[in-house]
């Protein structure tokens, strides 16, 4: 089972888009796949239709007091499946903060699935902090959008410096990071900035991926089809982005 | 709810002639694309589970066991096909729809797959519609499934669990495959004989009709046999049931019948000696092989021409009506009898003349007096098998099982005689025409010689094999199975 995360420090720059579409694109490859949204808005969770309600709330399947096998629900799309979003997630970092070895709790909470998929994306709640941490510690890839602006690698750079802190905050603990891919999303080419920004980082950096997303009216079209772009437009330039983005992150992940 | 496709597949059903495939338990199926076109999905399904064992793409629908994968798990299949042909038993055309159930989100809360079957029968060209549903839940939301199956009960749908194939055949109007095998037809020992008989003719013309085409387009060697048993079979029981019939019909049917049989038999003869030899493998006995193929194509000419004759359309017409023949108390004392009576008594009586002209052959007796007794032993048998269904099953096969090793005695002796002798004319027809050069000639002798060796052999193990069939234990068992052999002996 390989475990891969949705994750930004900022909020709204395409995370849940990337996974949800990523998930949807895994599926359709033939590999079992769960999104576990742990975002508390359940943006995930509504793009599928499913009701935002974890049985027992977060804090009782961060503790291992509720199955997961029996809060998983089946999508629209064969092989794809999500571990909806509650709202109690908003105090997960609570809850996991209680609890011992707080940063392993989520692969834990997986662990019963684990022979049950070949590919499990964990769609993250804008933030750094425990709940990040302990997805980090789950997960081997981290996938990181960024909105090419001018301080992009500066977000970079400061979840690099989180991963480093965190190593030395549980100095007895050996956990191996996770690797951080970032690609370039909602990308508009018409704007100038856009074009040099991008140029740039992939000119200095050797963690950013070359396929990049752009922005469309496709995407915003998401939440009223309620479903991933690959499903209602195919051959949108969106679709084929993300296509491309999934065989890269397969590639170099 | 949702629909989201229609799709049509189309999909045969293989199976040999007496459907050896489903005897084993298995299903061949063979999905076309939709425009019929080449390649095709073969498939190796469990009859009872459905489970898929083994898929392989091919070229063309497989004819023989030769056409199938030479590995596991189709090399099961190969050996229980031999070297029968392959043919299409029930041919399927399905409309799929795909729908969804949703809840107030227009979430998919379970899954629907209502199928359309149209069936189209082998023989009649029939066509039937069979519909299916089948309900798969969906995570988390199984409730929904539960109720979506319980209402598609409730509305009469056939419960997708079962296996479609018996639910096609039996849509056909076709008996399940299991009971098509064998002469036995459903009996009582009260119905009257002459019911009894008009239901054995019928199972028996049958196989006649079933077989012919096999016949006629010589898919396998195994339909002419089938054919010819059928024949022997009805010919027997109309000879024997003298008493049932009304005689006029009976012998009609009868010498017509002898005809039919000696209108099959020499291309009988040659699938034997060709069996006999094998396939081709480039050897000495291949110029054999080539005047027997010869020989064979002109027989079988002669045999086509002989069922597009009008007498044989007559002849099955009257083995259609022969039972219902009218025929008085006089001419048919056996008629209105109960069965169970009558076939006792023609078993008792079949059974003793066995016996009688079984003792009176020695060492010395002329081989005519062996074939001779071949033919009691056979018509005592056909009896046994087409009255089975009034016997005990345990009772009959004990008898049956001394009466067959007899048999196999005696037919080990004809054949390898009839054998033998055919050889001797062929090696002389061969020399005749320069067809062979002298090795063919000498690998000949060596086979006629071969066959001279178990011809003696057979013939030295005669009395021992009819001796145990004479033997007080086993007059006891056929005792046991008709009562006592003195009583109703009509002839």
């Amino acid at each position: 089972m390989r475990i891969i995360a949705t994750y930004s420090i900022k909020g709204g720059v395409g995370k849940t888009t990337t996974a949800v579409n990523l998930a949807f694109l895994s599926a359709a490859e033939g590999a079992r796949t769960l999104v576990w949204d742990l975002d508390p808005q359940g943006a995930a969770t509504f793009l599928f239709r499913v009701k935002p309600r974890v049985k027992g709330g977060g804090k009782a399947l961060v503790r291992g007091r509720s199955e997961v096998d029996h809060l998983i629900k089946g999508t629209d799309f064969d092989l794809l499946d999500l571990l909806p979003a509650d709202l109690s997630y908003r105090h997960m970092d609570l809850d996991l903060d209680q609890a011992k070895q707080s940063t392993r709790l989520l692969a834990r909470v997986l662990a019963p699935v684990r022979q049950e998929y070949d590919c499990v994306i964990l769609d993250c709640p804008p933030s750094l902090s425990l709940v990040s941490e302990s997805v980090f510690d789950a997960a081997e890839l981290v996938l990181v959008p960024m909105i090419p602006s001018p301080l992009p690698a500066r977000t970079l750079d400061q979840l690099e410096q989180f991963l480093k802190d965190k190593e030395a905050r549980h100095p007895s603990r050996r956990a191996k990071d996770p690797k951080i891919l970032a690609f370039f999303s909602m990308v508009d080419r018409r704007r100038r900035l856009h074009g040099q920004v991008i140029s740039e980082l992939l000119a200095s950096r050797s963690d950013v991926l070359k396929s990049e997303v752009p922005a469309s009216t496709v995407f915003e079209q998401m939440g009223v089809r309620r479903a991933p772009v690959e499903y209602y437009a195919p051959s949108s330039p969106a679709a084929l982005a993300y296509r491309a983005l999934w065989q890269e992150v397969k590639e170099r992940g | 709810m949702g629909t989201d496709s229609q799709v049509a597949r189309r999909r045969t059903y293989l199976d040999t002639a007496d459907w050896r495939a489903f005897q084993g338990g298995w299903i061949l199926e063979v999905d076309l694309e939709n425009d019929g076109e080449v390649p095709v999905t073969v498939t190796f399904r469990d009859r009872d589970s459905e489970e898929v064992l083994a898929t392989q793409a091919a070229a063309s629908a497989p004819a023989y066991a030769t056409d199938l994968p030479k590995c596991a798990p189709w090399t099961d299949l190969a050996e229980a096909i031999e070297g029968r042909r392959l043919l299409v038993q029930a041919d399927t055309e399905t409309w799929t729809q795909r729908m969804a159930v949703l809840n107030a989100d227009r979430k998919t809360t379970a899954r629907l797959l209502l199928e359309r079957h149209v069936v189209t029968g082998p023989h009649d060209g029939r066509r039937h519609t069979l519909r299916t549903a089948t309900v798969t839940p969906i995570r988390g939301y199984e409730k929904t499934a539960e109720r979506v199956d319980e209402i598609l009960v409730e509305a009469g749908a056939r419960p997708s669990q079962e296996a479609l194939l018996p639910a096609v055949l039996k849509l056909m109007g076709r008996p399940a495959p299991a009971s098509r095998l064998g002469p036995g037809v459903p009996l009582r020992r009260t119905m009257t004989a002459a019911q009894a008989m008009g239901a054995i003719l019928d199972r028996l013309r049958e196989h006649v009709v079933v077989n012919e085409q096999g016949v006629r387009e010589q898919l396998d060697t195994e339909f002419l046999h089938d054919y010819r048993v059928a024949i022997r079979r009805a010919r027997s029981m109309v000879r024997q049931a003298d008493g049932i019939l009304a005689p006029a019909a009976a012998r009609s049917l009868a010498a017509e019948l002898q005809w039919l049989a000696a209108l099959t038999g020499p291309v009988r003869d040659l699938d034997v000696h060709l069996e006999e030899l094998g396939p081709a493998q480039g050897d000495d006995l291949d110029p054999l092989r080539r005047l027997l193929e010869g020989r064979r194509d002109i027989v079988h000419a002669a045999l086509i021409a002989g069922l597009d004759s009008p007498r044989y359309a007559e002849l099955l017409e009257s083995w259609r009506t022969v039972s219902s023949a009218p025929a008085d108390a006089e001419e048919a004392p056996w008629a209105a009898k109960p069965a169970g009576s009558a076939s006792d008594a023609f078993i008792a009586r079949a059974h003793r003349r066995v016996i009688r002209r079984g003792k009176k052959i020695t060492d010395d007796t002329a081989p005519e007096a062996l074939h001779d007794l071949r033919k009691r032993a056979k018509e005592l048998r056909y009896l046994l098998e087409c009255f089975q269904t009034l016997y005990p099953d345990a009772d009959r096969t004990a008898v049956v099982r001394e009466l067959k090793s007899l048999q196999d005695n005696l037919g080990e002796y004809q054949d390898c005689q009839v054998q033998a002798a055919a050889l001797h004319t062929m090696a002389e027809a061969l020399l005749e025409s320069r067809a062979a050069p002298a090795a063919t000639l000498m690998a000949m002798g060596r086979l006629a010689e071969e066959q001279e060796k178990r011809e003696a052999r057979a013939r030295h193990d005669f009395q021992a094999r009819f001796a145990r069939f004479s033997s007080p234990a086993n007059r006891d068992r056929v005792a046991a199975l008709v009562g006592d052999l003195g009583k109703g002996d009509p002839g």
